[in-house]
């Protein structure tokens, strides 16, 4: 077994007449959406005139979204999946810089220049069978996807992953999820989101079926286990911190779940405690990685009884131990292994380095008889990557600390806040600009930012924001300042920013419309000039971690 | 409706005007989408005391603003 798309096939092969994909709406078995990649990928083919190197997939939670992804393996190609609830502009951006041959959209769409190819439902029923197309050839080392995060330069960054890198994954997880063939597996996470891997390939890979929630079952992800049956769930912690908002966690309301997933954040041991009462039969399991070690690498299972589980200094649950295959290290700042330090990991999940190879500079650590140095250059297959992740080692399990850098989660998404800042620069009114997460009471962060400059139009400066940025990355909250705060060295105070913008936007409160000192006594009113309560009048509501849109 | 509750959807809907937030005006088109419904609900609980029951967290009870107020009202017992 070489590909995905083996992976795929032969389980299809043996569980023809099972349920691959429940739509609600519709279901297709596994012979129906084998045939359905065949007459897409034939598709493909006619309009090119040839098999695509790159295959763009403009569509969500349709069946010519999971149909185009097994098209494009089918064919060998490579799949960047695209979201259509991010902005044209971002999409055309990501096209370009992945240079696809094709895209194929499931609601009409645009990607840049890039030729598009319908597969709504009504083109998927006109194509006609697909007599015979065959994978031009077969590649391991090919990557399977390549995944777009947040850039810290202002463009987003190309993460290659290829089919080894995803079977050794597969095989990590297929065996500890448990997954038989009459599972039925939430598919919360949007595409452009790696855990969605989880979602399609681990359940395929057992013959058991991929449930796609309708937009609403967002707001009721506990309906949604108890009415579709679900008996794997994996998501962002974020779902379970809606659902005890809205009241939804009740005692065993999801009777059905045996094994529940979290990943893309840290899991509270108060939420993982609050998930398990409306799920007493469900196992959970915390896992940890970043796209550029293949969905996750490390995973935590809590013991049955919440009374056996570990206390941990941070009040999160572990990210536990690395897999099996997967090989780990932590290194203290002068890159010297230590107890506490930077998770690098090297091995069979380590994607082979950045689309564009200007992003592999220094995050990448290179071993020569026994000590470690940065790799400047292209890396080798036996460097160690370096996560960014603050990590200890504590009773033999991971515990995750926080980031090293200027990279943070909102609702699960990876966002760097040097993307936001980037971006903002770009207003030509908009001399300084510094991104924060500031946390909200109900968990979670909320981002603001902060700029320095004339006074501007703040709709405007929102709105070039909203045309570049995914909408989990657009600010919450604008705050002019006359002179952003910097310390004794010259750098701009983002501890000190952060504390002011809290005291001044409380939430409820709105930004107040007072003057304000900053704490230091540096001078008159350099704080925030009132700005606009943009949380109200532009009402930007961050995604949460792959939910529908 | 009650003028707190257009008020309370006003904040959610970056496309409009309160005058175009009539019973029959559909949430979607006024630039409402299934995130923003979610902060929308927890404010509905802050603003008008109520939780709406998960039998009602469906596409048609946000279909328009007319469809959610009568939700809201069903929710707190007076419709």
């Amino acid at each position: 077994m070489n590909t995905l798309y083996d992976w795929f096939a032969e389980s299809a092969a043996q569980h023809r007449d099972r349920i691959a994909l429940d739509l609600g709406v519709n279901r297709l078995r596994y012979g129906e959406l084998d045939d359905l990649a065949g007459r897409v990928a034939a598709a493909v083919v006619r309009r090119l005139g040839q098999p695509p190197n790159r295959l763009g997939l403009l569509a969500a939670r349709s069946a010519g979204a999971y149909a185009g992804y097994l098209a494009a393996y089918r064919l060998n190609a490579t799949v960047v999946p695209l979201n259509p609830a991010y902005p044209p502009a971002r999409t055309a951006a990501v096209a370009t810089a992945a240079e696809l041959d094709l895209v194929l959209a499931d609601a009409g769409g645009s990607a840049g220049a890039v030729p598009v190819l319908p597969v709504d439902d009504s083109a998927l029923a006109a194509l006609p069978p697909a007599n015979g197309v065959a994978a031009h050839w077969a590649d391991a080392a090919r990557p399977a996807y390549i995944m777009f995060t947040s850039g810290s330069t202002g463009t987003p960054k190309g993460v290659p992953v290829t089919h080894a890198n995803v079977l050794a994954f597969l095989r990590a997880v297929a065996g500890r999820a448990e997954l038989t063939s009459d599972a039925r597996v939430s598919q919360m996470f949007d595409l452009t989101f790696d855990p969605s891997i989880f979602d399609l390939f681990a359940t395929w890979g057992a013959g058991a079926t991929v449930v796609v929630p309708q937009p609403a079952d967002l707001l009721a992800a506990v309906r949604f286990v108890r009415q579709r049956e679900i008996t794997h769930w994996s998501s962002v912690p974020s779902v379970i911190a809606i659902a005890r908002r809205l009241r939804q966690l009740g005692p065993d309301r999801m009777p059905t779940l045996r094994w529940s997933m979290f990943c893309g954040e840290p899991l509270s041991v108060d939420a993982a405690a609050a998930w398990q009462g409306a799920a007493p039969n469900s196992v959970i399991e915390n896992m940890y990685g970043p796209t550029e070690l293949t969905v996750t690498c490390t995973g935590y299972r809590l013991p049955a009884s919440p009374a056996d589980w570990p206390a941990t200094t941070n009040g999160t649950v572990p990210i536990g131990e690395p897999y099996p295959a997967v090989a780990w290290l932590l290194l203290d700042e002068d890159l010297r292994p230590a107890a506490e330090g930077e998770l690098c990991v090297r091995g069979p999940q380590r994607f082979p380095g950045y689309l564009d190879p200007a992003d592999d500079s220094e995050r990448f650590v290179t071993e020569a008889s026994g000590s470690y140095r940065l790799r400047h250059g292209t890396p080798s297959g036996s460097d160690w990557y370096r996560t960014g992740d603050r990590v200890r080692h504590e009773n033999g399990r991971l515990i995750h600390l926080g980031r090293l850098d200027h990279q943070v989660k909102v609702s699960g998404y990876r966002v760097e806040l040097g993307e936001i800042e980037a971006v903002a620069r770009r207003h030509p009114e908009v001399a300084q600009a510094v991104a924060l997460a500031l946390a909200v009471p109900t968990g979670g962060v909320e981002l603001h930012l902060a700029y320095e400059g004339p006074v501007v139009d703040e709709e405007q400066l929102l709105a070039m924001l909203r045309a570049t940025l995914a909408p989990f990355m657009v600010p919450r909250r604008l705050t002019r300042f006359e002179a952003l705060p910097l310390t004794a060295n010259g750098k701009i105070d983002r501890g000190l920013l952060g504390r002011v913008l809290r005291s001044v936007q409380l939430p409820g409160q709105g930004p107040g419309g007072a003057s304000h000192q900053l704490p230091n006594g540096g001078g008159p009113v350099a704080g925030p000039d009132g700005g606009a309560d943009l949380s109200v009048r532009a009402s930007i509501v961050p995604s949460v971690g792959g939910m529908p849109t | 409706m009650n003028p707190e509750f257009v008020a309370l959807l006003s904040r959610f809907l970056k496309y409009a005007t309160p005058d175009q937030i009539t019973a029959d005006a559909s949430l979607h088109d006024l630039g409402l989408d299934s995130m923003q419904s979610i902060e929308l609900l927890f404010a509905i609980e802050d603003d008008c005391g109520v939780s709406l029951p998960d039998e009602a967290l469906t596409e048609s009870t946000f279909a328009t603003a007319g469809s959610l107020w009568a939700a809201v009202r069903n929710a707190r017992g007076d419709a």
